[in-house]
């Protein structure tokens, strides 16, 4: 055992290790930062380079990148409104509004921060709980899948904005286009109009780009003419490491985020990282005390976000390395680089070859220290790219956001899908609609579905199944504390207040 | 003032290469026009119609890094996806034919025209050389004390048993319908819309009582022994597990196979598609990809462009059959 981890270790702690890793990570974080480019497409591509490299320099090279381009879509959500990867959807909410209060530097401090923290805390769970948490994931069917998922809708209301039912109108839009497409069970086209493109929906990362970012460019060219051209927002860039204040303000905030971020993680079926940063940005609104505050600059929001798509990247791994089996497409794309090298990940790995699996957990957590390293030392830099004239640094972005748009699947119909949920997003900004809310009921809205329907396929049509099943029933007790909950709380106030009053 | 725009000289500069390695991810290297009996002098672009990392995605890495090794020539991968790998396809068999763009052709091209998803079929491409096949298996739990198939047709008939499968229309699904067309058993059939894997996910959990996968997508659980293989939907057993019998063997003649091999627009010249065969033959035999396919449970096989075409003729009509009494295939087509 301790031969294993030895040799596990001096692997990836090799000099050449190392450095794949750094390159992997420098590698992850520019590919997650140009919107459109994913993690997914990043290591999708580099597999084949790892073909011929020892198989641990492979993996140590892929995982940095699996990391960086998890953390690299924060920078561009942060300085541009435009997630640079689907998973950072919730850091633009509350990034963007400080970088316009000219807090970049401090907004880029705290998301490096909670998403290495997130990361560390997934690694832990990873080594420690990996053998304990798998068979309960595995009780996780459809029914119970679609229970999580609707606990998840059920929290959209706290992101609604100010206007409940325009939210809420905003959301049922999100889930009525993500039924565009084929249908998941029976495999006839919905809403297609007859466009073949769509029969497999709308796809996800130009309707995202489109919706937040595009509607923000819109504006700035809008509101060129009344203001000088030369108008960038001066950035305070004294200071990029958290303070200690900081620090200690999110430090529950970033527990809890690993937590919800890990268990998506674990989920088999579940999306992975978007999933797992919309349902801890949603639940740490609904704890806290301050929810005006959020979407306003609150650093909470993206600490919350952050911390749970890293600690996400720890929770996708275990159903890897101890079923074989991928939790999203990152892991999908590992496994086959894991064949190449003749690894089968699975029960096996552990007793066939141990000192693979302690490299994979020394490499992880390298790669999220360099990702620290790298991260705050290069927030200057791309702090720096935003300061110069927007006449330059507009037409740039669009440019990348067509390419990204374009490179998802190389297909030029995806281009025309941004920009004209562009021109949607920035019509309900005018009408003061929220978007969040719609990308939420985009991304939530086909888990739903698939799993509710698959589920009532199992028990044919018998709705009980979501009853007599002891994990949907504890999930509908906790959907039932997070509608009532606070109202009951409100209640009890007002009748202490009157009881003391009279 | 001359310091900003010093460093607006670098950011833009930053930006400009971001965006030039982005073009090189999005991969655009189409080839030019340019016919010549020679073959390949150019890069060569593989389209692959399905998303990076799934079964064909990786078909085609390998072989195109193995051919890229013989040839001295670069080879392409790019992923076109959309419409269940029909958007892919229907690129390809746009493209000029002259040998430049080729691409992963899957057997579900013998589902498209009838499922109405697009008025393709094999006889749009021609079909240089088939490289590789995944079997239907019939696959349950070690402690589901079902040992042969006979075991479970016996089970099969006092209780109605959950069978879940890989998606909607898809090859495994349609290795259900077939095994109840054949069998006359009559199952709960659970179809899983993101595909054979999370299948096997339900079947280790316990919540269905066998699954209709290729073995590849279990790979784990049946290398560890926590899954075992019934029987298998090929004409012939698999290398891998010699000791599985076929359904042929059992007495009933199913043969439901996901095949894969390399094609070509319809009117590349005959002289350049036995080129793409010869290599694509020769990076097939390469012991790389000889160990991918046996680690990944995968089947490495061989069919010459005659018996390739020939092949997927047969499978489109086997297929149309099986996809209209599913109930799959859209009315009036």
């Amino acid at each position: 055992m301790s031969a294993a981890l030895l040799s596990g270790l001096s692997q990836a702690l090799s000099l050449e290790a190392l450095l794949m890793t750094l390159i992997g990570v420098v590698a992850g974080i520019t590919v997650g930062a140009i919107p459109g480019l994913t993690a997914t497409m990043a290591v999708a591509v580099l597999v084949p380079f790892t073909f011929n490299m020892d198989a641990v320099l492979g993996l140590a090279m892929l995982l940095g990148i699996y990391v960086g381009g998890i953390y690299g879509g924060s920078i561009s959500a942060i300085l541009l409104r435009i997630p640079g990867t689907p998973s950072s959807i919730m850091t633009a909410r509350d990034g963007y509004p400080l970088t316009q209060k000219g807090e970049a530097g401090r907004a880029i401090g705290i998301s490096t921060f909670s998403s290495f923290s997130g990361g560390t805390l997934g690694i832990i769970a990873l080594m420690i709980a990996a053998p304990l948490i798998t068979p309960i994931s595995l009780k996780f069917s459809a029914p119970e899948l679609f229970m999580v998922a609707l606990w998840g809708l059920s929290c959209l209301a706290d992101v609604s904005g100010k206007n409940l039912v325009i939210g809420l109108i905003s959301a049922a839009l999100g889930i009525l286009l993500g039924t565009v497409g084929m249908d998941p069970l029976v495999g006839a086209p919905r809403l297609t109009f007859g466009v073949s493109e769509l029969f497999s929906g709308f796809e996800f990362v130009p309707v995202m780009i489109g919706l937040l970012g595009l509607p923000e460019i819109f504006r700035q060219i809008a509101s060129m003419e009344k203001t000088k051209l030369d108008t960038s927002i001066i950035q305070k860039l004294k200071r990029v490491i958290p303070t200690w204040a900081d620090i200690v303000r999110i430090k529950a905030t970033i527990l809890r985020g690993t937590l919800i971020g890990l268990w998506v993680g674990v989920l088999p079926g579940s999306t992975g990282g978007n999933m797992s940063s919309i349902m801890a940005y949603n639940y740490e609104v609904k704890v806290s005390k301050e929810k005006e505050k959020f979407g306003t600059g609150h650093i909470e929001g993206i600490a919350a976000s952050e911390s749970a798509n890293n600690a996400c990247v720890g929770g996708n791994l275990i159903p890897l390395l101890t079923l074989g089996i991928p939790g999203d497409s990152v892991t999908a794309i590992l496994i086959g680089a894991f064949m190449i090298h003749n690894i089968q990940p699975g029960p096996m790995l552990y007793r066939n070859n141990p000192e693979i699996v302690y490299a994979i957990y020394a490499s992880l957590w390298v790669a999220h220290l360099f990702m620290l390293i790298v991260g705050l030392f290069a927030a200057r830099i791309f702090v720096r790219a935003i300061s110069i004239s927007k006449v330059q640094l507009i037409p740039m972005i669009l440019v990348l956001m067509i390419a990204g748009a374009y490179s998802v699947n190389n297909n030029f119909f995806d281009v025309i899908v941004m920009l004209v949920f562009g021109v949607i997003g920035y019509m309900m900004e005018n009408i003061d609609m929220p978007v969040a809310p719609m990308v939420l009921g985009l991304v939530l809205g086909p888990i739903v579905e698939v799993n509710l329907r698959t589920a009532l396929v199992m028990s044919k049509g018998d709705f009980s199944i979501f009853f007599t099943r002891p994990i949907c029933v504890a999930f509908w007790v906790l959907i039932a504390l997070t509608l009532l909950g606070p109202r009951i709380a409100d209640f009890l106030k007002r009748k202490r207040m009157q009881a003391m009053a009279g | 003032m001359r310091n900003i725009s010093k460093k607006a000289g670098i950011i833009i500069a930053l930006l400009t290469l971001s965006l030039i390695f982005s073009m090189a991810l999005a991969g655009c290297g189409k080839s030019e026009q340019n016919k010549e009996v020679k073959w390949p002098e150019k890069p060569v672009t593989v389209i692959v119609p399905y998303g990076p990392g799934g079964g064909a995605d990786q078909v085609a890495r390998i072989l195109a890094g193995i051919a890229e090794k013989k040839t001295g020539v670069k080879f392409t991968v790019v992923n076109k996806t959309g419409a269940v790998g029909s958007t892919g396809l229907l690129e390809l068999s746009k493209a000029n034919p002259d040998g430049y763009t080729i691409g992963i052709m899957p057997s579900n091209i013998s589902t498209y025209k009838v499922a109405g998803i697009a008025p393709l079929t094999h006889e749009d491409f021609k079909l240089a050389i088939a490289v590789n096949y995944d079997a239907c298996a019939l696959i349950v739990r070690k402690d589901s004390g079902w040992n042969t198939f006979e075991d479970f047709k016996k089970a099969a008939q006092t209780k109605e048993l959950k069978v879940a499968t890989g998606s909607p229309g898809g090859l495994w699904h349609l290795g259900v319908i077939e095994l109840e067309n054949k069998t006359g058993l009559k199952f709960n059939t659970v179809p899983m819309s993101t595909g054979g894997a999370p299948a096997g996910v339900q079947l280790l959990g316990g919540h269905v009582d066998a699954i209709v996968i290729g073995p590849n997508e279990a790979a784990s659980q049946i290398k560890s022994g926590d899954f075992k293989i019934l029987a298998v939907m090929a004409p012939e057993r698999s290398e891998n597990f010699k000791d599985v019998p076929t359904f042929k063997e059992l007495g009933y003649d199913i043969d439901v196979r996901s095949v894969r091999g390399i094609a070509a627009p319809k009117g590349t010249p005959d002289d350049i598609v036995k080129k793409i065969h010869d290599i694509f033959k020769e990076a097939a035999q390469d012991q790389q990809y000889k160990d991918y396919m046996k680690n990944s449970l995968s089947n490495a096989t061989y069919m010459s462009t005659e018996e390739y075409t020939k092949y997927a003729a047969n499978e489109l009509i086997s297929y149309s059959e099986l996809m209209k009494k599913a109930g799959l295939a859209k009315e009036g087509k």
